[in-house]
């Protein structure tokens, strides 16, 4: 069983990502994915104290997201054990070393060039974190499409 | 009872009781203050009376005459008793003290003192001497200053009572009215509305009240209705017009074809174009027919399991077909690999019709550029994706694509009723789904379809 980390900013886009990692680390053994969302620790006591409590990040994942990650479940139906999405808090390279340790990552597979999009205020680009960790990272490039583009949604289709 | 005078009732109930309240709590801590104050009053007499009848020093006991007279005025109503104990603390009652309990006179002796008071008059009693010359003094007065003092204070508090409830009332009075004047201000513009000026909508104060949320409430409850009347308006309308137009074709050839004597080929030919209207009239009314089947929960349909992506290539066929031009991929990248995530219950020829109907849209507004549908499967929705190449839906006119017969302004070159999307969206929330339509006008349309897997 291999644990595959995937930074993910909530665009259909990252998602596509799956698609690589099926095709290079599926063959053999079922994948466990955990697709990362790294986020600022809120500076102030109060949003501190309520951290635990407050589950107002998770509104970040878009219904979007959630219905292309389920489809993509589906397709690599076999292939695919889990795949979950998590929210890094914190940006010092401990928090992320426990986080890898925490999920037993074996891989880490970033798109090779990754227009970070803020989802929210706190969020930022894991990629200086992924780069200083020390694991084992695939960067898979990910082709424009050129057609045009309407919805999020079609952003999935067509590898 | 209007909410203004409950608003009234209530405010000047729960005022004038609190009021009340402190009032009656000032009365009663005063009262209570003035009887211990009198009470050490009498009681420092006794004492001194005691002193002054009762020493046997001669020179003691006319100073404390002297004092007495001097210094201490009478009190109204104020009498002295004493009385001698014998050995056994036994001693004789006079007449006057009858009103006493006994329990006063067993207090003096056990604790050296006692209080009572019966009616206006108060009694204090001490113990005095010693053995066997041992004396209960009483002293008895009546507390005229402060009774008349207490009578003050009560007549103060009462008007002053009376003054706060009528205050409170004329306040509450006004304080409702203050509250409910938006509300009355509400009800008198929504009173103006009627359906011919359906397009006027509730002012809405620039606050974040309550009061700003239900105007803005009506104002969205009015915009619906306004598109509700619009549409309907349209729809009687362009139902006229979409009928009316194969009749006029039809009986302006009938009339030409017999104003004057013609040869059989002009006549087969005049039959010809009447056929074709006719034919056209037709279409329209079974397309009508169908809409208003499928518009009203749909009775009596079968529900069957249907493999979706066996639908969607029997769709292909279909509009392979009437357009062999077409250039329809269908994209099966993402198909689930479990084979059940794409079944769906429902009526295989009404959803045969639904696709259908979009993806020919979608192949005639593109003029047969390449037009793909992808389908894929979530764990609880079936997506089908139809994307086109083509002119688009300017985005002012995308509220009103479903209504019937309603044709987008771009679409004048391309023939068609304005029947095929909303059937085809009938059709689809029939089955428990969801029809989602993006479009960029000049660059394409995508239309996203979510139906319930079984």
């Amino acid at each position: 069983m291999k644990h595959i980390l995937i930074p993910t900013d909530f665009s259909i886009r990252s998602l596509r990502v799956v698609h690589h990692v099926v095709e290079r680390f599926g063959a053999g053994e079922p994948l466990n994915i955990v697709m990362m969302h790294a986020m600022h620790m809120p500076g102030s006591i109060m949003e501190l104290m309520m951290l635990s409590r407050r589950s107002s990040h998770y509104d970040l994942i878009t219904d979007d997201y959630k219905e292309a990650s389920e489809i993509l479940k589906n397709k690599y139906g076999s292939a695919i054990r889990s795949m979950k999405t998590e929210f890094l808090m914190g940006r010092s390279n401990g928090v992320f070393r426990n986080f890898l340790l925490y999920h037993n990552i074996d891989a880490i597979v970033c798109p090779a060039e990754f227009n970070f999009r803020k989802a929210s205020p706190n969020s930022y680009d894991p990629a200086e974190l992924i780069r200083k960790s020390n694991y084992p990272v695939h960067h898979v490039s990910l082709k424009k499409k050129e057609r045009m583009l309407v919805s999020a949604m079609s952003e999935l289709f067509e590898i | 009872m209007s909410i203004r005078v409950k608003i009234l009732i209530l405010f000047t109930a729960l005022t004038v009781s609190i009021i009340l309240l402190m009032a009656g709590c000032a009365y009663f801590l005063t009262n209570q203050y003035s009887f211990t104050d009198f009470y050490k009053r009498i009681e420092i007499r006794a004492i001194v009376a005691a002193r002054a009848v009762l020493i046997k020093d001669r020179d003691n006991s006319a100073t404390y005459t002297e004092l007495r007279n001097e210094h201490l005025e009478r009190m109204p109503h104020e009498k002295e008793y004493f009385l001698k104990l014998d050995k056994e603390g036994h001693f004789k009652r006079p007449e006057a003290l009858n009103s006493l309990p006994a329990s006063f006179f067993e207090m003096v002796q056990l604790q050296g003192k006692a209080n009572h008071r019966s009616g206006d008059i108060f009694f204090t009693g001490v113990l005095f001497g010693t053995d066997p010359d041992r004396y209960i003094v009483i002293v008895s007065a009546r507390n005229d200053f402060g009774s008349r003092y207490m009578a003050d204070l009560k007549r103060v508090l009462t008007i002053c009572l009376a003054t706060a409830g009528i205050l409170v009332l004329a306040a509450g009075f006004f304080f409702s009215r203050y509250i409910l004047q938006p509300v009355r201000v509400m009800t008198s513009q929504v009173k103006n509305i009627r359906a011919h000026n359906l397009h006027l909508r509730l002012d809405s104060p620039d606050s974040n009240d309550e009061m700003f949320e239900l105007a803005q409430t009506f104002n969205n409850m009015l915009d619906r209705l306004e598109t509700a009347f619009e549409t309907q308006n349209n729809f009687v309308s362009n139902a006229s017009h979409e009928l009316g137009t194969p009749l006029t074709a039809i009986i302006g050839e009938a009339e030409l074809a017999l104003n004057k004597q013609r040869t059989d080929a002009e006549y087969r030919q005049s039959i010809q174009v009447i056929l074709g209207e006719a034919e056209r009239l037709e279409h329209i009314t079974k397309s009508l027919l169908r809409l208003a089947q499928t518009g009203f929960g749909g009775k009596g349909q079968q529900r069957e399991r249907i493999r979706m992506d066996e639908l969607i290539f029997s769709v292909k066929d279909t509009i392979d077909q009437i357009n062999p031009n077409n250039k329809v991929e269908i994209d099966y990248s993402m198909l689930p690999e479990d084979e059940a995530k794409l079944f769906i219950l429902g009526d295989a020829q009404l959803l045969h019709l639904a696709f259908s109907n979009i993806v020919q849209n979608a192949c005639k507004y593109s003029d047969n550029r390449p037009v793909s549908v992808a389908l894929a499967a979530t764990d609880s929705n079936i997506i089908l994706l139809i994307q086109d190449q083509g002119i688009g839906i300017p985005e002012s006119e995308l509220p009103f694509i479903y209504d019937p017969f309603f044709r987008a302004s771009n679409t004048s070159g391309y023939k068609g009723y304005g029947i095929g999307l909303p059937l085809s969206r009938n059709i689809i929330r029939l089955h428990g789904g969801n029809i989602v339509v993006n479009s960029q006008q000049g660059k394409g349309t995508e239309i996203r379809i979510t139906l319930p897997v079984a």
